[in-house]
């Protein structure tokens, strides 16, 4: 949609809906019967109040010659107002008591205003939100199945801000069922960024009987056990084990804590024995206050993001490392296995940036005792949705195949030049706002056996946006930078005013113009 | 686009459907309604206001309907109807937009699984009850003409007789019932 057109339509629409809003004011003004009636403005009908008390309602009318009267066409009541019948002719002078002219004028009380101002916002929010709803709520580079056009089934490498921070991501992709040869998978850009993307790759490996293939945050893949539910899941607010027990979309979530965004939290599992290898099987994503840090730590930098930006460049986040401090806390979620004497063991961790999309990713645990498991995540308050939280057996190692793309699509049309950049690993493909590829792959196999992970690799730059320069301020900049426990200590009330709104009006923070 | 056409269509239909209901007939054959305060006898006289002269004025009031004669100079305060939005009208436009505005981001967060569409719908309609009870204190007061001294020169222009009162008074006005009454002075 172009700007003209985002512009355009609500403004219409709230300038009708504004007019809507203000009443009619019907204002009678009478006249004497001998006045003449010639000038009645508007299109309201006149009122002949005769001296018997009946009413004419005249919808056409004229004076008679020589001032004897008035000529019309209308309708015909009586004293009490009952419709006699239809009138048409002419009525003498003297049988007139009064003339009524009415007058219609647009009353604008301030109510109208309010409703007007009201209804612009929230119309253009809506249409905006809905034209382009991930600019409403989401970021970075997705992904988008052919039968899912309206939901993004990955993201990209959401958190490498900068060319010297690519990194690979890889993400399971639950809800892709192909039949037949083909695969293909939409890539966009809806964000004010530019994405570099040097390779997008389709992982595939036939879904071992009765199981499934998980992904560790290393990338090495396990063939596996169907996740088994938590018998017991506990969090600081209950019993959390309805909402984790399967992958439906309806995730666990706590508040984050209003005076310290790094405020730990945790929940604690026990599943069924199990016996041999088994993974902590995680579908979860961030919340939005990963997204909430980063950008505001923008937003303190002001003028002097870039500067930084090119530090982070040519050193890497060491250039300013107080922010990927805030950024893991938030980020990870650590695993611990309770032992057999009681003490809470780490034995691994949970991590995909980005508040888009879940991920599904295995936390293998190694080889666990006979009898119950108990696990412990720990992780920053309000950080995370976690979707599902499973068991399973951990069989051999999985070598997926790596495909290539074989066509890309750009508006139905083969773009060779896209392709040949994104099956070359020494470039990159350049994406801005509103790009978007569809890339076909082609199976070893008969896809309704396979199961299909997306791996992307890139980075990229957000755009410096004016609302960011207007709350530089070098202090919390350095607070960032020498101190970031306290920086999300100071972070928080923010946080905490937007959060009950933020996953809802994304948009309309500084954020929201993404 | 679809849901773009839906979030309209269902503005549109409930600014215009209040608006139907808040635009009288193109003719009102009856007189306005009208409400005195008294400063003596009853607190409050309301009805429809039938005829007024130099010192008396007439409303149809109350069920079972009588004819209630005032002396003007015992009325302290005349407001006459001006338009139909009242507040009840405000609170449902904001409601009505909120409510709108609720589904269209609902659909919206749908797309994206940003999780909490639930609270969309209910949150907007809060928000929206809330602004049309501010724009409702308005259209309360702005719906209505205050008069005060009350006149005939000022009134005659809402009563169903602003020439006065018919010839044969305002008994026929009456519904044929035993309990109708014409109070006088």
């Amino acid at each position: 949609m172009s700007i003209a057109k985002r512009v355009t339509l609500p403004v219409l629409c709230a300038a009708a809906l504004v007019l809507e809003a203000c009443p009619t004011v019907r204002v009678p003004e009478l006249m004497d019967a001998s006045r003449t009636t010639a000038a009645n403005p508007g299109n309201y009908p006149l009122k002949v109040h005769l001296r018997s008390g009946d009413l004419l309602v005249l919808s056409s009318w004229s004076d008679l010659p020589g001032d004897s009267g008035l000529a019309g066409r209308g309708s015909r009541y009586d004293v009490r107002r009952r419709l006699v019948g239809s009138f048409s002719g002419g009525i003498a002078r003297d049988s007139i008591a009064l003339l009524e002219m009415t007058r219609g004028q647009v009353a604008s009380p301030v109510g109208s205003v309010v409703l007007g101002v009201y209804t612009v916002l929230a119309g253009a929010v809506t249409i905006a939100c809905l034209a382009d709803p991930k600019s409403c709520f989401g970021s970075c580079p997705t992904f988008y199945l052919d039968e899912a056009q309206d939901r993004p089934v990955a993201e990209g490498f959401s958190g490498s801000v900068a060319r010297s921070l690519e990194a690979t991501d890889v993400d399971y992709l639950a809800e892709a069922h192909a039949t037949g040869r083909g695969f293909a998978i939409t890539m966009r850009n809806e964000a004010l960024e530019t994405h570099a993307v040097r390779s997008v790759r389709l992982l595939v490996a036939a879904r071992p009987e009765g199981g499934s293939v998980v992904a560790a945050g290393d990338g090495r893949m396990y063939a596996a056990s169907e996740p088994t539910a938590p018998a017991r899941c506990e969090s600081r607010d209950g019993d959390c084990a309805a909402l984790v027990s399967r992958r439906d979309g309806r995730a666990w979530f706590s508040r984050a804590d209003s005076t310290d965004l790094g405020a730990s939290d945790s929940i604690d599992l026990l599943f069924p024995a199990i016996g041999g290898p088994a993974a902590l099987v995680v579908t979860a994503r961030q919340s939005l206050a990963s997204t909430y840090v980063f950008y505001q730590s923008l937003a303190y930098a002001g003028s002097r993001a870039g500067e930084i930006l090119a530090a982070v460049e040519r050193e890497g986040a060491s250039a300013f490392g107080g922010a990927w401090t805030l950024m893991h806390r938030l980020g990870s979620v650590e695993v611990l296995l309770r032992s057999t004497d009681g003490t809470w063991r780490p034995v691994g961790a949970f991590g995909e940036p980005g508040p888009i999309a879940a991920d599904r990713q295995a936390v293998p645990l190694g080889s666990v005792a006979a009898g119950p498991v108990r696990l412990r995540l720990r992780f920053a308050r309000g950080a995370w949705r976690f979707d599902e939280l499973g068991l399973v057996a951990l069989g051999s190692l999985v070598r997926p195949i790596a495909l290539d793309p074989a066509r890309v699509e750009r508006g139905g049309v083969a773009d060779t030049l896209a392709l040949a950049r994104l099956r070359d690993p020494n470039r990159y493909l350049v994406t801005n706002r509103g790009d978007q590829y569809r890339i076909v792959f082609d199976l070893p196999a008969d896809g309704a056996n396979l199961e299909f992970f997306l791996e992307s690799t890139g980075y990229y730059y957000e755009w410096m946006r004016p609302e960011w320069l207007r709350e530089e301020n070098p202090a919390m900049l350095a607070l960032i930078a020498v101190n970031p426990a306290a920086a999300l200590r100071a972070m928080a009330p923010g946080y905490a005013r937007l959060e009950p709104r933020f996953e809802e009006l994304f948009w309309a923070s500084r954020f929201g113009g993404r | 686009m679809r849901e773009l056409g839906m979030v309209l269509a269902l503005a549109f239909g409930v600014a215009g459907g209040l608006r139907a209901q808040a635009t009288s007939p193109q003719v009102d054959v009856t007189g306005r309604a009208i409400t005195l305060l008294m400063v003596r006898g009853p607190q409050e006289v309301r009805g429809e206001l039938l005829a007024v002269r130099r010192d008396s004025l007439w409303v149809l009031a109350g069920r079972p309907e009588r004819v209630v004669a005032v002396r003007l100079r015992d009325v302290s305060e005349a407001t006459v109807r001006r338009h139909g939005w009242t507040a009840a009208r405000g609170i449902l436009w904001g409601l009505g937009v909120g409510a709108a505005s609720g589904v269209g981001l609902a659909v919206a967060c749908g797309k994206v699984s940003c999780g909490s569409g639930g609270a969309l719908i209910p949150g907007s309609m809060l928000v929206g009850v809330a602004v049309g009870g501010i724009a409702a204190l308005s259209y309360q007061y702005s719906s209505r003409w205050r008069f005060r001294p009350v006149t005939e020169v000022k009134l005659a222009p809402f009563a169903r007789f602003p020439q006065g009162p018919p010839p044969g008074g305002f008994d026929v006005l009456l519904r044929p019932t035993r309990d109708s009454v014409v109070v006088r002075p």
